[in-house]
């Protein structure tokens, strides 16, 4: 299949909502960025996304507003096996990579030992069972 | 034409009702492998197979060391084995050579990532809330048990080291249910394991559907855990599969992601960013950027810039190392983006270049 890419798409259409999984971009165009952030978000889907601009304020001020799990800034699809993958709303659960990732596959035991030792010591006495 | 049985217990085995099924080359049409279908009794099976192998196996009490070294040792057979692991990566799913290379590669760096990570100690002493006469207070992070793994078509080996990878790493034992697209590579990754000499039940790898592997897994009481990647429908279901035992699910699904260009952005770069974001693997990635924000005052520009960059790539055959635009997965996904396209056309949209099927 040829790349397709169409052009003046509105955010409302099928084709700008649903995962095409395919060689079809879609090209919006916007006149204030704070258009472009808030289309960007009107979405199920929260994956990634990505900001091109030799600003690096302003690309970091929009990398923090769009709700995604991986942010590009200059780049796209670079991963690794050290950074949390994964993503906002309908686009998953829980995150893959690093140290996060590594902890979705373990549960957690919280173990509490007693230090105190004697009765008189134990704060719950006189709350339910009456001190001797 | 190679033939792959169900990977269960250490064991390679036919499905119990004998059935298999098949999986082609996308871009030739050929036939690439015949594999064993596992059905719901396989995947009892391999859980039991799992199951046996955490409750009562070597493999949760060896020392983080011991695992550490299995991962290494899966790495290097991986690295020892890649010119056969690519081609028979591009052949299944279509992705081209250059990126079969990559993936590949990194697939076996995951590996030794992993295997470092399997001597991470994740105990936290939890100081801030021991008190002297009081408690000490100390939180362990253990494996969660049987891990039930379902991976999509696109990234066929890279997402089984991503499963496979933490899952063992942090001590659990695992049943792998590659796609129903491409089993090949996962197949043999699994020969890797076994002669590397994991302790049987540790890794299995069955080959099947969705209706029945697949939601045997995920609903099966014996499963802990459902790790997924694959599409947001797909991932609803398995969610559901897992709701009646509460288990504990991770889901990587679908994206509509959306690249914005800043009127101070380097143009030529950016168009080129934004073809590799929406076209890598021909826009089959879960994080494909796949909406592009331009600002008005320069899009007109950026997009005859766009359109050339495009009609540059050069489609083809795959195994070609000058390809850069593979085939689709299967005819039943170009007929759905097919559909795709004619919508976007009925709703309005530009057609600034392709729309087609190459001949």
């Amino acid at each position: 299949m040829e790349p397709t890419i169409f052009d003046r798409v509105e955010n409302s259409w099928t084709i700008a909502r649903e995962e095409i999984f395919g060689p079809v971009l879609s090209v919006l165009r916007y006149k204030e960025t704070d258009d472009a952030v808030r289309m960007a978000n009107d979405s199920v889907y929260g994956l990634g996304g990505g900001v091109w601009s030799k600003d690096p304020e302003r690309a970091m001020g929009i990398a923090r507003s769009l709700r995604a799990g991986t942010i590009w800034i200059n780049e796209w699809h670079l991963l690794n096996e050290r950074a949390p993958f994964g993503g906002y709303k309908q686009s998953g659960i829980g995150r893959e990579f690093g140290q996060d990732g590594l902890k979705e596959y373990t549960e957690s035991k919280h173990i509490h030992v007693d230090q105190a030792g004697s009765r008189d010591k134990k704060p719950w006495y006189d709350v339910v069972v009456p001190r001797h | 034409m190679r033939l792959y049985q169900l990977f269960i217990n250490d064991q390679f085995v036919d499905g119990e009702e004998k059935r298999t099924f098949t999986s082609l080359n996308p871009f030739t049409g050929e036939t690439l492998a015949t594999c064993a279908r596992a059905g719901a009794a396989d995947a009892r099976l391999a859980v039991r197979a799992a199951r046996s192998a955490f409750d009562s196996g070597p493999w949760p009490r060896m020392k983080r060391e011991e695992r550490s070294a299995y991962l290494k040792k899966l790495s290097d057979a991986l690295n020892a084995n890649a010119p056969r692991f690519v081609e028979l990566e591009v052949a299944d799913s279509g992705s081209t050579l250059k990126k079969a290379k990559e993936d590949i590669y990194l697939s076996a760096r995951a590996l030794a990532s992993y295997a470092k990570f399997a001597l991470l100690d994740l105990t936290e002493p939890l100081d801030t809330v021991s008190r002297p006469g009081i408690s000490t207070n100390i939180l362990l992070r253990e494996p969660v048990g049987v891990v039930a793994a379902i991976i999509p078509w696109n990234f066929p080996l890279k997402m089984a080291v991503w499963k496979l990878g933490p899952a063992l790493a942090a001590g659990n034992t695992l049943v792998l249910k590659p796609s129903e697209e491409t089993p090949v590579t996962a197949m043999e990754l699994a020969r890797l394991i076994h002669d590397a000499g994991f302790p049987p039940g540790v890794v299995n790898v069955i080959t099947g559907f969705g209706e029945d592997a697949g939601a045997e897994l995920c609903r099966n009481p014996l499963v802990d855990k459902v790790a997924f990647t694959g599409s947001t429908d797909v991932g609803r279901q398995v969610m559901q599969g897992a709701a009646a035992t509460l288990k504990n699910i991770t889901l990587e699904c679908g994206g509509k992601s959306a690249n914005i260009v800043l009127d101070d952005a380097d143009i030529e770069l950016a168009v080129d960013g934004a073809l590799y974001a929406a076209f890598y693997h021909q826009g089959q990635c879960c994080e494909a950027g796949s909406r592009l924000f331009l600002p008005e005052r320069i899009a007109d520009e950026f997009v005859e810039r766009l359109r050339g960059g495009a009609r540059a790539m050069k489609m083809g055959d795959p195994m070609n190392a000058l390809t850069d635009v593979g085939p689709l997965i299967s005819r039943r996904q170009q007929e759905s983006v097919l559909g795709y396209i004619a919508q976007g056309k009925r709703d309005g949209g530009v057609l600034a270049t392709g729309g087609g099927i190459p001949n």
